[in-house]
């Protein structure tokens, strides 16, 4: 399945797209994330699956597109 | 009605069927507020001045400084060391008489904010920092009215339109639906700290008028419930579908009371108003007689009692209860067994009750005693 990183959380994973071995549900993918790469846990971020904001832990496909989303400040 | 000069200015909008005379004339009754005047207002300013929006408010409290210039394209060399708020106006006004330019020089705060903003018929988030953020979206959302969103970090830009309500009656997102907490200061760097490409917020500010031109004209379709994500680098553009969260909704005050006594910058954890105390500062503070009220909330029968410290007493769990009994018009020194309560108690209060004159016991009465003894052998 395939990753996407915005903003801060590109420059710690050092990639806007990743492609991992499919995983369950999204809980299970963040959880892989910030194993892989541990700078992930203090930052705040929302999760989309397939383009769409997802609130609560989310089943997965396959195929399914996971966006790591954080806040930009800005201005 | 246009007069005979707007007209001519307009020329290319009045060609427009989606615009025409109809949306021309909805421009000008339109008010719309920008809120910061630096790499988003500017070219929001512009192009709303352009577009002949007829009233522009702008919030700014900053002056112009030389690193603004590599993309705050309002200012110039001269302007530096003047007000962003009152030098946009001069130069809105020149671009375009038939606007009327209002000026709001000062820090937007929730003691100003649904004052200013009611003015205005949409509001243009224009800000650095979380805790504005939180702040104008909350305002907005109590005022019922439509938040154009735009944020950049470095390369990076996001659009999109909360709290709008379409012609259902069924209202968009808000900023707390798509981010219920502000990430912690130190793990979210501003502009000044890690740098931002002049252009960008050059194109957000844009995107962010051309969502304003369409909410007061009424072209569908707006970036409502759709955040919009620019990448400069890879010239991407995504967009995510966003949703409104009763809850996320409900965690912002209710009401304009609220909001008076919601501390922003303590929500975002970036600057509490409150201070911290060591045993030996307050030793001085009592041995110069300074004016103080020491609030204990330990529990009632918590030990060791200290005669010095002994004032008013309210356990933590009681303190929401008892606000009345806690001095505003001196520092008040909060005070448990290792200052962990004590930091907690400061949180309440200041966040629900709007406090500012706290002071946390560093170490509570665990130090406070420490020091006692030391001086005593």
């Amino acid at each position: 399945m395939m990753l996407k990183f915005f903003g801060q959380l590109a420059e710690i994973t050092g990639k806007t797209e990743l492609s991992i071995s499919p995983e369950e549900n999204t809980e299970a993918v963040i959880n892989k994330m910030k194993q892989q790469f541990p700078k992930l846990k203090e930052q705040t971020f929302q999760i989309a699956v397939n383009r769409i904001i997802a609130k609560d832990n989310q089943q997965l496909e396959p195929d399914s597109e996971i966006a790591f989303l954080p806040p930009f400040a800005g201005g | 009605m246009l007069s005979k000069d707007e007209i001519a200015r307009y020329n290319r909008h009045l060609l427009l069927p989606e615009i025409g005379m109809e949306g021309q004339q909805k421009l000008k009754q339109a008010k719309v507020l920008v809120i910061g005047a630096g790499g988003l207002g500017s070219p929001a300013l512009n192009y709303l001045c352009a577009a002949g929006v007829g009233k522009i408010g702008i919030v700014d409290f900053d002056v112009v400084d030389i690193s603004n210039l590599q993309r705050q394209i309002l200012y110039n060399i001269n302007d530096i060391g003047k007000s962003k708020a009152e030098t946009a106006a001069e130069k809105l006004r020149n671009q375009n008489p038939f606007v009327d330019v209002i000026v709001h020089a000062v820090k937007l705060s929730n003691q100003n904010a649904l004052e200013i903003i009611n003015e205005y018929d949409i509001a243009i988030d224009g800000t650095d920092n979380f805790s504005t953020r939180y702040l104008v979206n909350d305002a907005c959302v109590i005022l019922n009215k439509p938040l154009v969103y735009g944020s950049v970090y470095r390369f990076e830009g996001q659009v999109t339109v909360f709290n709008h309500t379409d012609k259902n009656g069924i209202k968009s997102p808000t900023y707390r639906c798509l981010f219920p907490k502000p990430p912690a200061p130190e793990t979210a760097p501003n502009c000044s700290q890690i740098g931002v490409l002049g252009i960008l917020p050059g194109i957000i500010g844009s995107l962010q008028v051309c969502e304003t031109i369409k909410l007061i004209t009424g072209i569908e379709k707006i970036l409502s419930g759709h955040l919009l994500l620019f990448n400069a680098l890879n010239m991407t553009f995504d967009t995510l579908q966003i949703f409104r969260d009763e809850d996320a909704v409900k965690t912002a005050p209710h009401n304009c009371e609220e909001f008076l006594k919601f501390n922003y910058d303590f929500f975002c954890g970036s600057v509490s108003t409150s201070k911290t105390i060591t045993a030996t500062e307050l030793k001085n503070w009592i041995n110069e007689k300074q004016p103080l009220q020491l609030l204990d909330v330990r529990e009632k029968d918590e030990q060791p009692e200290i005669e010095a410290l002994n004032d008013i007493h309210i356990p933590l769990a009681a303190i929401k209860a008892h606000t009345g009994m806690i001095a505003r018009d001196k520092k008040v020194i909060v005070f448990c067994q290792s200052g962990i309560r004590s930091k907690i108690a400061i949180g309440i209060l200041e966040n629900n009750f709007g406090f500012n004159n706290l002071y946390n016991l560093e170490g509570g009465v665990m130090e406070w005693m420490q020091l006692t003894e030391f001086q005593k052998t």
